[in-house]
């Protein structure tokens, strides 16, 4: 059901009609003025305590800019008109919470604080015995449900968006696991041909040379077979305590990258992390690969790493151009790319690895233009 | 290692140009070599004579190789086998797993291994590997591998695969008791406990191995 749906039916539940809207019109005269006072005391609330302050961080609008917001959104309550254009603002309003990642029992409480000192303003304005006062106070708890019950159907359909993504992805995966297999027997009987050849063209260079060719380019679609199956089953762990400097070695040995891209790596003396090399080596490649195409012609990539609580973090930085806000959000998806080849399945598979691991992947931002991505993984003792 | 005379492998693939390459890589390396698209066949032959090894397909019409194997182990306790699967990860190579195989190799079949498995493959040497947790059960099956024996995989509470009788069962990861409830269990077994390194199994191997070529 859409918010609308749910406005709409909840309205006929808790008998929210046009007497009620006549009320919290009524009211607004009265109640505007303490709009900024209330304001106020909502986001002082939301600053006192460290969790949500946290949330209140990750936004991106100042809180200024956010009690200016939230008193709009009070004109809004007591002055309708509560038709669908109203209920798909607040669903908006809904959503920018959902994409912030607010938890969204946080709406309770905040919810909660709002009926509290609006109820207590109404409380002043009328007599509290008299019967104005309880129509009132009726209509103003009706709205503040009504409120409430749009924005968590907003979080509902973030879960059922999700659910549909991860249905997609389970059918992609089917799919992408019957041509993978499929392709590998005739990779097979290429490569053992070419095995065969080899025995027998003597010393002829061209000859040599065009097999090593196919030969390679075997080599490069069986890899390219062999990601896209890595990432759609779970392929069984070995894991081993690991000098993290031989992994990374090993996997910025198999880059690829222009003249004037540096590969810089720095302290990774004496970290060892818990894994399996050829997959973690697979992560790093994916990663170091990806920040020196983003650097382009010239630029260098660094890679640095520390302890941190019994984890081993791996920061992967680059002199790119950073990324796109709508690249951000989806970032580890598979299929999404920012490259003109490419397609897509590099850091979802870091992202699968890393969860294999029971490590993480993640980007931020840094002071600089470019990207920087840490993998944090299990350390085990040196 | 040690002379062994002949070396015939039968390679078993609906594939045909496929099942040709291998048999033909093989024969390369002077062995001789029957090919059977269909598992079916391949049995009949596996009745008919002795082979050094067989190496077979997973997934094909009709009979599989998981079943292919299981019939052939029938017909040939000591028949040392070798799986190559465009499907690493299917259910089925657990189950020939535990059956005992030289090693289960992806396609495109990384050529060398398979011919330092198939080299070393040696009839009837079949090592017990019963782990408790099950830490380090793929490198000990590894090792085993790599002597050309078949590890066959269980934990101390299964009872025991059919089969010849092993040449030693390597008891890894499990605590002291439990061990020697499984020794007092199993009175004609040679056992290995494993505690900390490779080294012991190292070396009660290749023991067992060198009386094992002097025996058979
Ligand atoms: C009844 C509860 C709440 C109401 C009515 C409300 C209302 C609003 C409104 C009207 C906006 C502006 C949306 C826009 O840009 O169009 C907003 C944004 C925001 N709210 Fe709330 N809010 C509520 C609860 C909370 C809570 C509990 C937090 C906790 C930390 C929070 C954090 C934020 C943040 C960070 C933004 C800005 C997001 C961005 O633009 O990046 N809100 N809210």
């Amino acid at each position: 059901m859409n918010p609308f749906g749910v406005f709409h039916e909840l309205q006929d539940y808790v008998g929210f009609g046009p007497a009620d809207q006549a009320i919290l019109r009524a009211l607004h005269p009265g109640l505007a003025p303490d709009f900024p006072e209330v304001s106020e005391l909502f986001y002082a609330r939301i600053l006192e305590y460290p969790p949500a302050r946290a949330v209140l961080e990750r936004g991106e609008s100042s809180v200024g800019h956010l009690r200016h917001s939230l008193v709009a959104w009070m004109e809004g309550l007591f002055q309708g008109p509560w038709d669908e254009n109203y209920v798909e603002r607040r669903a908006r309003i809904g959503r920018v919470h959902v994409r912030i990642g607010l938890p969204q029992h946080y709406m309770f409480g905040a919810m909660n604080l709002l009926r509290r000192e609006l109820s207590a303003r109404v409380s002043r304005l009328l007599a509290p015995e008299s019967p104005e006062h309880f129509v009132a106070q009726n209509a103003l708890s009706r709205m503040l449900d009504l409120e409430l019950a749009i924005m968590l159907q907003t979080y509902r359909e973030d879960l059922e968006a999700q659910k549909a993504r991860t249905e997609r992805m389970a059918t992609f995966g089917q799919v992408v696991a019957s041509i993978g297999h499929d392709l590998r027997n005739p990779l097979g009987v290429a490569e053992s041909s070419v095995f065969l050849l080899e025995k027998r063209v003597g010393t002829d260079p061209g000859a040599k040379k065009h097999l090593q060719r196919i030969a390679e380019q075997i080599a490069v679609a069986n890899g390219i077979v062999t990601s896209l199956l890595d990432l759609v089953r779970d392929r069984p762990m070995d894991p081993l305590p690991l000098a993290l400097s031989e992994v990374v070695a090993r996997a910025v040995d198999l880059v690829q990258r222009r003249e004037g891209v540096k590969v810089d790596v720095r302290s990774l003396a004496g970290l060892r992390v818990l894994g399996d090399a050829a997959q973690l080596r697979q992560a790093f490649v994916n990663l170091v690969q990806n920040a020196v195409e983003a650097c382009g012609e010239t630029g260098s990539v660094t890679v640095e790493a520390r302890m941190v609580d019994g984890k081993v973090e791996i920061s992967v930085e680059d002199t790119g151009h950073g990324l796109d806000a709508s690249v951000k959000a989806r970032l580890f998806e598979p299929l999404i790319t920012t490259k003109s080849k490419g397609v897509g399945l590099g850091l979802a598979l870091v992202k699968r690895i890393a969860e294999r691991h029971g490590g993480t992947i993640g980007h931020v931002t840094p002071p600089t233009q470019g990207a920087r991505f840490i993998l944090t993984l299990p350390g085990a003792p040196s | 290692m040690t002379s062994r005379g002949l070396r015939r492998y039968l390679v078993v693939d609906d594939n045909q140009p496929l099942a040709e390459n291998l048999a033909e890589i093989l024969e390369t390396s002077g062995a001789e070599v029957d090919v059977e698209l269909d598992a079916v066949a391949a049995l009949r032959r596996l009745q008919a004579r002795r082979y050094t090894a067989l190496v077979t397909d997973m997934r094909m019409p009709g009979l599989g190789g998981a079943e292919l194997l299981a019939a052939a182990r029938q017909a040939d306790p000591a028949l040392p086998a070798l799986v190559v699967t465009a499907f690493i990860g299917d259910a089925d190579l657990a189950r020939v797993e535990r059956m005992g195989v030289l090693a289960t190799l992806p396609k495109p079949v990384p050529v060398e291994i398979l011919l330092q498995r198939l080299e070393h493959a040696r009839r009837g040497a079949v090592v017990w590997v019963v782990c408790g947790a099950s830490g380090r059960v793929n490198r000990v099956m590894e090792f085993v591998r790599d002597r050309g024996c078949t590890p066959l995989p269980f934990t101390p509470a299964d009872a025991p695969p059919p089969g010849p009788t092993p040449l030693l069962a390597v008891l890894a990861d499990t605590a002291e008791d439990e061990a020697a409830a499984w020794a007092r269990a199993h009175p004609g077994v040679h056992l290995i406990w494993l505690l900390a390194s490779l080294e012991a199994l190292a070396t009660a191997l290749d023991a067992e191995l060198e009386k094992f070529e002097e025996g058979g």
